[in-house]
């Protein structure tokens, strides 16, 4: 039953063996019912409830996009630069990390959770997360409260704190709105975002009927909406020092590239699957030197070199 | 010796645990002229250590002494001298008592020999203190022979079907839940870290057991080779017997598997040194597919191991567990080359305990189990495998690998 959705038998029988650890074997009603569920190419991280993302364990719902492997492997690439790069430690600074289309909350919170320690009297860290579906903004929340205890918890022991807001993100004067109620008027250091990028054509060619079936199509279809936003608005507008986009297809990353100002420096990643996968950008005269974080993050991820290299875009 | 295990098969039988005297009590004895017989029984054997093990035992006195005096003097230790410390003082004082307790046992002795009217009472007193002589004679020995390096670590027990098809597979499988009957009689603490069970048919084509108390890998390397299994197998149908083998591989355990020690190791090694592949889907990627294949393989080029993980939902505790797995297997890599290295140097071919061919056999006919290092055989097939006989064979195994390596301490 479980084949339907598993190429191979082994794959099959260990899915089987985690669907058993979560319902147990003798419980073969429930047992059955998530089997028949998985052969209707439910996906797994909706019967389990969860998926494991970093060392979080990210609860998964309906309605809300399954955090990818593809993310995990770049935030924590970006964590682990942002470690390395000892910014954090050497200014005095308060930092702002900000994350756009959160859905279950994996970037922000793995953020949170990894750079956390880096936090101490002197420097706060402040983590936004924003959303416009009220299910995501309900699942982070949880996602949040799983991980983290709760917010006294957190802001007790490490100099950090967390907040999600219910938001259109394309709506430029909404977002101008609620930055502006913040009374420090800080710069975002880093915006994250991994937007809705499949193009409209892709989802029935490209897209798996697990995904197309099941997944939230409005955390899954876009195309270069949420990157011309990045470029008129975040960028644009001089809110940000640096970002991070995930994106799919490197037209959509040769867009941001080619709208960039000269002032900024970007580049594109690839996963461990070579496929493009990331696009980051700096303010180079920003006060923060931040090529101590991007070098790394280049380095970590193999850096997708020449646009001329045809079968990256395939 | 030896009692013959009257239990038709199948039937657990209760007899009571047989330990097999160590066979050095003897062979020691034969070296030693000055002792006598006392009686029949092999537990009044007084087991004296060869003077070249004493004449050992007290250069780690004097050196206890001079230590000490340094001590007074008023001088500062450093950590490699208090360790030097702590072991000459130990063995010094274990010496002090072994000699002691030697004495009396020769006055005794000799108060027979002179007065034949004391020699009940002597030889009551005798067979009291003898044990606790014995007792002292290989806790001395036991300290002068080097620790194992890795003898506080816990442990991975690694097992793989031989030859003999799927009754092989059962046989691993049986051995597998032997040992974690062992660790959970001892209430140590174990997990199973990966098992790959045989898709056609019952048993396993392999399984990796952590047991993660400390210490445990010195109780368990003994068990380290080839197990041979004789019996009627399950899927056999005319009934004849069948001789299957099971490997059995024990690995120290270095760090725990938990991702923060694994991310620390994985910064160990060269970039070159190592690669790590993940299963991935061709297509698409991303948002397009949510797939839940969590599968890693570890590469290590400069030893040629390969391991491939994929038990975990979460790749990064696949990563972890797999660097655990290499990390123990390089450990033991490295050991065995530096035991290597060791016997060359003496010249002499030792039949070591550690890594013999076909260690042990299961024969489920005659409810025997027999260790071929050693020569313990055991009636008992179903208290073994149950965990809770398989500490006799463990001592008789060990008991024998202490006698091995105080020969190699002679001829040294």
């Amino acid at each position: 039953m479980l084949m339907a959705e598993n190429r191979t038998i082994p794959h099959a029988r260990q899915e089987l063996r985690w669907l058993i650890q979560k319902f147990g074997s003798n419980n073969s009603a429930t047992l059955f019912r998530a089997c028949l569920e998985r052969n209707r190419h439910v996906p797994l991280q909706y019967i389990l409830g969860s998926q494991p993302f970093g060392m979080l364990d990210i609860k998964c719902k309906e309605g809300v996009l399954i955090p990818r492997w593809e993310t995990e492997e770049w935030c924590l690439n970006l964590t682990d630069s942002i470690k390395r790069s000892k910014l954090i430690n050497s200014g005095a600074s308060n930092w702002k990390i900000m994350d756009l289309c959160t859905g279950s909350g994996c970037i922000p919170l793995t953020m949170i959770n990894e750079t956390k320690n880096l936090f101490s009297n002197q420097t706060r860290l402040y983590v936004d997360a924003l959303d416009y579906s009220p299910i995501a903004i309900d699942l982070s929340k949880l996602n949040f409260k799983t991980n983290f205890d709760n917010k006294v918890a957190l802001s007790q022991n490490f100099n950090v704190s967390f907040n999600i807001q219910k938001c259109n993100i394309l709506n430029e004067p909404e977002i101008i709105q609620y930055l502006g109620k913040y009374k420090e008027k800080r710069k975002i250091n880093i915006l994250t975002c991994n937007p809705p990028y499949i193009p409209h054509h892709e989802f029935i060619k490209d897209v798996r009927s697990s995904v197309r079936m099941y997944e939230p199509k409005l955390a899954l279809i876009g195309n270069l909406e949420f990157y011309k936003n990045l470029n008129d608005l975040w960028v644009g507008k001089n809110l940000i020092d640096s970002f991070v986009y995930e994106i799919g297809t490197l037209e959509q990353a040769l867009y941001v590239q080619n709208n960039l100002p000269s002032s900024w420096i970007s580049g594109i990643t690839l996963d461990s699957n070579n496929k493009a996968r990331c696009i980051f950008g700096y303010n180079k005269e920003a006060n923060i030197d931040y090529s101590k974080i991007f070098n790394h993050f280049k380095q970590t991820a193999k850096v997708y070199a020449s646009i001329a290299n045809s079968d990256v875009t395939k | 010796m030896l009692v013959r295990g009257c239990g038709l098969r199948g039937i657990p039988t209760k007899l009571p645990a047989i330990r097999l005297l160590p066979r050095w009590y003897k062979r020691f004895y034969s070296e030693n002229n000055n002792s006598t017989v006392l009686s029949d029984d092999d537990t009044l054997h007084k087991n004296e250590l060869p003077l070249v093990l004493i004449k050992k035992a007290e250069e780690y006195s004097k050196e206890f002494i001079d230590l000490e005096k340094r001590l007074t003097k008023g001088e500062n230790f450093n950590v490699d001298d208090q360790k030097r410390f702590a072991k000459c003082s130990s063995v010094a004082e274990t010496l002090k008592t072994y000699e002691e307790s030697l004495s009396e046992l020769r006055e005794l002795e000799e108060m027979i020999n002179m007065d034949p009217s004391l020699k009940d009472d002597a030889a009551k007193e005798i067979a009291i203190k003898t044990p606790r002589f014995n007792e002292l004679s290989s806790s001395l020995l036991g300290k002068l022979l080097p620790v194992h390096p890795f003898a506080d670590k816990p442990c991975l027990v690694e097992l793989r079907p031989g030859v003999g098809g799927i009754e092989a597979m059962i046989f691993a499988q049986d051995l597998a839940s032997m040992y974690m009957n062992y660790a959970h009689i001892h209430r140590w603490k174990h997990h199973i870290i990966s098992q790959q069970v045989n898709e056609s048919g019952s048993g396993i084509l392999s399984a990796v057991i952590s047991i993660d108390q400390p210490g445990a890998y010195d109780r368990l390397r003994l068990e380290a080779g080839v197990h041979r299994v004789q019996r009627i197998p399950a899927t056999e149908t005319k009934g004849r017997t069948h001789t299957s083998t099971a490997a059995v591989v024990v690995l120290p355990q270095l760090g725990d598997d938990s991702e923060k020690t694994a991310d620390a190791y994985e910064r160990t090694f060269k970039p070159d040194e190592i690669r790590i592949d993940f299963k991935r889907a061709s297509g698409k990627g991303g948002q397009h597919v949510n797939t839940t294949d969590s599968a890693v393989r570890l590469t290590h080029f400069p030893s040629g191991i390969v391991i491939s993980m994929q038990d975990e939902r979460s790749q990064h505790k696949n990563k972890a567990k797999a660097f655990t797995l290499l990390r123990a297997r390089l450990a033991e890599k490295e050991q065995q080359e530096k035991e290597a290295a060791g016997i060359a140097a003496r010249k002499e071919q030792v039949n070591s305990t550690d890594r013999s061919d076909k260690i042990r056999t299961y024969n489920y006919p005659q409810n025997r189990i027999t260790d071929h290092r050693c020569g313990f055989t055991i009636h008992d097939i179903p208290g073994v495998m149950a965990g809770d006989k398989l500490d006799d064979i463990i001592d008789a195994t060990r008991t024998y690998d202490t006698e091995q390596k105080a020969k190699n301490l002679i001829v040294d």
